[in-house]
């Protein structure tokens, strides 16, 4: 791998040369990225100043960790943070495999149309909005009404489960409306990738008296293990960020102890308040979480199987 | 890959500066006509940004021209949609590009200190109806000046606002149907109930009754013990009258007291938790919002025994009718009392702001100056002149009938900038106000509740400096969350000494010394 600097340099040109084209397509993508990504990225100064919006960016006053120190020293801000770690990585641990689970089984259906039915089907809810899909989850789970209050009154159960209300159980049906929200959205780019496998191995297999349990092991899953790896690495680069609207929507007083996230605790502390500055910072400390955990579990995943996102 | 990092670079460098360009290019055009602009050649044009409950219905309001032309100006307004501004004003104020006027844009004093505004004290002796106001309205002047007296944001008081925000009804048709006479104390409330549970007084065979309802969810802010408060009318009858303050304080011999740490805030949950575990107070309070809540109000068969709220109307609709607004109940200790407050429902903070851009601040504060008159501010906050107010016979302002299709509150709504408008009206011309409307109505009810008004226990409005702001925020945030997520946890699973103490030992420990600290130095600077 090693080259003298001249050498890779006369050879990145030669390179550049010869895929001048490709460059042309990335570009417009990169500018996109550098103006709404990149170029707004000096706003995180405004986390180290006591920022006011008249003075700007470079007219606040520093006044380096104070923020930082003010969030770590509040109350709330340790029962925050387990809160949103603890749903973020529940959540990855259900929301995560079922989509790939749901793709191998689906690719096993030879019924063309009612594969494609099963498909729609199973992902239009992902294009219902996050407050209607939350009056949805309230009408469905009230013990008073609804689905699940009609089988309360007919089994006529004595102090039923308030899936709602109950500490217990806001996990459950964050993660579940989840799970039923996105898998068949999720499971697209599986499917995707799983129509790539080459036939042929198929019916090698096959010959072979492989069963279909067998083929699914070592023919199907070894093919999606690269875009496995891809996206779990993604989904653990977004570990501390917990869906605000979902979380804030489900909240309310009696399972505030497990429902309060960093993101609707900044929008409490920070929008509502005014408070520009504190809120950046905390802000600031998740994406540095992210980032973090992203960068392990590439180096992970990589020593594992070969396959990684840097 | 060099070349292209350039290139990149140079598009983007090109593409930002025609962004800023843009940006900065249309607020100087118009203020650069601003400034030619003298009386003589005609108006002087502002720009402004109006809060209004929807985009573009019913807008312009005649009102609103009237207004400008007899202050010499014109504006161009843009229309703020008021749901969407409480999510967008932080970003929009953050990005320093404001327009001439803020106007009838919900702010808050974080919002407005921050240098966007400029300081309206030097203008005032220009504005005869705004000096007049202030002088007339201590409150109104506490609140408008900041810790250092100046004035960045003008509030606004509208016409016929009440003291208190609620009304205590119950169902009179069930009542008579069981032959019960209105409940006066808490435990007569408390048997009212268990009737109403028991002898099904709807009449069809389903034991279907719900004592009272109210509503606690809906978005995590609402808060149910100080504004119109689902529960806040049971706790005054136990001593503990927060009118509808956010510190959750109430004053006793003068000086601020947590009200949420005492024995009797205590005896009030233990006696909500006894209307909860006997299945008296509705179980999907915490999760119910508003509409949901209202639909229960509406059903037939009546269902509900009990409710409050800002009136019966909004909350019944047609089964009005059937409730009877009650007084306070009377608790064990003798208390009756009614939550009141001298500025949360008849003061808005912040209402009206010139910004530092503004090159014609003169010309400004003329315009709002006409907000203040009180015939103009009557129609800001319930609609135009001729569309929902008039002048009658004896040339007294009055309400106009309101067109078949829409309750008053609705009319008014779409036709003005409701209560949330920057003005100002008198007792007096509040009192030659005629005609039929639930505004009118609802002061009525005002004056029924006035008598167990405990004036001498509200916590004053109190402005805080930028510092003590910040410090505030999260102290009271971290705070109140968690003494309404006690009170949940206390009314459905009731209240031991031990999780009391370690309740009361919790809030210390987040540090309500400082939190009454802050408080106490507050109501002293203004008391």
């Amino acid at each position: 791998m090693k080259r003298t600097n001249t050498h890779s340099l006369s050879a990145t040109r030669r390179q550049l040369k010869r895929t001048k084209q490709l460059w042309l397509f990335v570009l417009p993508a990169v500018v996109m990225v550098s103006i709404f990504n990149y170029i707004p990225m000096y706003g995180v100064i405004m986390a180290f100043e006591d920022f006011k919006p008249s003075l700007g960016f470079f007219g606040s006053k520093w006044v380096g960790l104070e923020h930082f120190v003010r969030f770590f020293n509040s109350y709330s801000s340790s029962s925050t943070i387990r809160n949103t770690i603890l749903l973020s990585v529940e959540s990855l641990l259900w929301t995560f495999p079922i989509p790939i689970i749901f793709a191998l089984l689906l690719n096993q259906i030879s019924h063309a149309r009612f594969k494609r039915a099963v498909q729609t089907v199973t992902y239009m809810p992902y294009f219902i909005s996050i407050v209607v899909l939350v009056s949805i989850v309230n009408l469905f789970l009230s013990p008073y009404r609804g689905f699940y209050g009609a089988i309360v009154s007919l089994l006529e159960l004595q102090d039923p489960i308030e899936p709602l209300t109950d500490p217990a159980f806001f996990r459950t049906v964050y993660i579940g409306s989840t799970i039923w929200q996105t898998t068949g959205y999720q499971s697209i780019i599986y499917l995707a990738a799983l129509s790539g496998v080459d036939p042929a191995l198929h019916e090698a297999a096959k010959i072979d008296g492989a069963s279909r349990w067998q083929r699914v092991l070592h023919i199907d899953l070894p093919t999606l293990m690269p875009t496995i790896s891809i996206m779990f690495i993604m989904a653990c680069g977004s570990i501390m960020n917990v869906g605000f609207e979902k979380a804030y929507l489900l909240q309310n007083k009696l399972n505030l102890n497990v429902s309060e996230v960093l993101q609707t605790y900044v929008y409490k502390v920070g929008l509502i308040n005014a408070q520009y500055s504190f809120s950046a910072a905390i802000n600031l400390f998740s994406t540095v979480i992210n980032i973090i955990m992203l960068l392990v579990m590439n180096r992970v995943v990589k020593k594992l199987s070969d396959t990684s996102l840097l | 890959m060099k070349k292209a990092k350039i290139l990149a670079a140079a598009l983007a460098l090109s593409m930002s500066c025609t962004a800023f360009a843009a940006c900065g290019g249309t607020p100087s055009s118009g203020s650069a006509q601003n400034s030619s602009g003298s009386d003589a050649d005609g108006p002087v044009k502002l720009t402004a940004y109006i809060s209004h409950i929807s985009d573009t219905d019913n807008f312009p309001m005649p009102v609103l021209d009237a207004i400008a032309e007899q202050a010499g100006v014109e504006i161009e307004w843009t229309v703020m949609n008021m749901g969407d501004w409480r999510t967008q004003k932080s970003v929009i104020l953050a990005s320093g590009e404001l327009p001439d006027i803020v106007f009838g844009c919900a702010m808050t004093d974080a919002d407005v200190s921050g240098g966007s505004f400029i300081d309206l004290t030097p203008y005032l002796d220009d504005a005869p109806n705004i000096q007049r106001f202030l002088e007339e309205n201590p409150d109104a002047m506490n609140m408008a000046a900041d810790s250092e007296g100046a004035i960045y944001a003008l509030p606004g008081q509208p016409a016929l606002r009440p003291y208190s925000g609620d009304v205590l009804y119950v169902n009179q048709v069930w009542l008579d149907e069981l032959g019960m006479d209105v409940p006066t104390t808490t435990e007569e409330f408390f048997d009212m109930l268990i009737r109403f549970r028991d002898e099904d007084p709807n009449g069809n065979g389903i034991q279907d009754e719900i004592g009272f309802s109210g509503y606690a969810g809906g978005g995590g802010t609402a808060s149910i013990l100080s504004t119109a408060g689902e529960l806040g009318w049971i706790f005054p009858a136990f001593g503990v009258v927060m009118n509808h303050s956010d510190t959750y304080c109430m004053v006793k011999d003068g000086v601020p007291e947590f009200q949420p740490v005492t024995d009797n805030y205590r005896a009030a949950v233990e006696y909500i938790n006894r209307l909860w575990d006997e299945n008296l107070m509705d179980h999907e309070f915490w999760t119910l919002d508003f509409n949901g809540c209202a639909a229960k109000y509406r059903s037939d068969p009546l269902t509900v025994g009990v409710g409050s709220g800002w009136s019966i109307g909004t909350n019944c609709g047609d089964n009005a009718q059937y409730y009877t607004m009650i007084e306070p109940l009377e608790g064990p200790n003798g208390d009756k009392y009614w939550n009141s407050s001298d500025y949360f429902y008849k003061l808005n903070d912040d209402r009206a702001a010139i910004s530092t851009s503004c090159e014609n601040v003169e010309a400004a504060v003329r315009f709002l100056d006409a907000c203040y008159d009180e015939y103009n501010g009557l129609q800001l906050a319930y609609g135009s002149e001729g569309v929902v107010v008039g002048k009658d016979d004896d040339g007294n302002p009055t309400f106009l009938e309101t067109p078949d299709g829409y309750t008053d509150d609705e009319w008014s709504m779409m036709n003005s900038m409701g209560v949330g408008a920057p003005t100002w009206c008198s007792e007096e011309f509040e009192a030659s106000i005629t005609g039929e409307n639930t505004n009118l109505e609802k002061l009525q009810a005002d004056e029924f509740y006035s008598e167990w008004f405990l004036e001498e226990s509200r916590m004053p409005y109190i402005t805080y400096d930028n510092d003590t702001l910040s410090e505030l925020s999260i102290l009271q945030t971290d705070i109140n969350e968690y003494v309404l997520q006690s009170l949940a946890t206390f009314i459905t699973e009731g209240v031991t000494d031990e999780s009391w103490d370690a309740y009361v030992k919790q809030i210390n420990a987040m540090g309500l010394d400082r939190l009454m600290e802050i408080y106490t130095e507050g109501y002293n600077s203004v008391a």
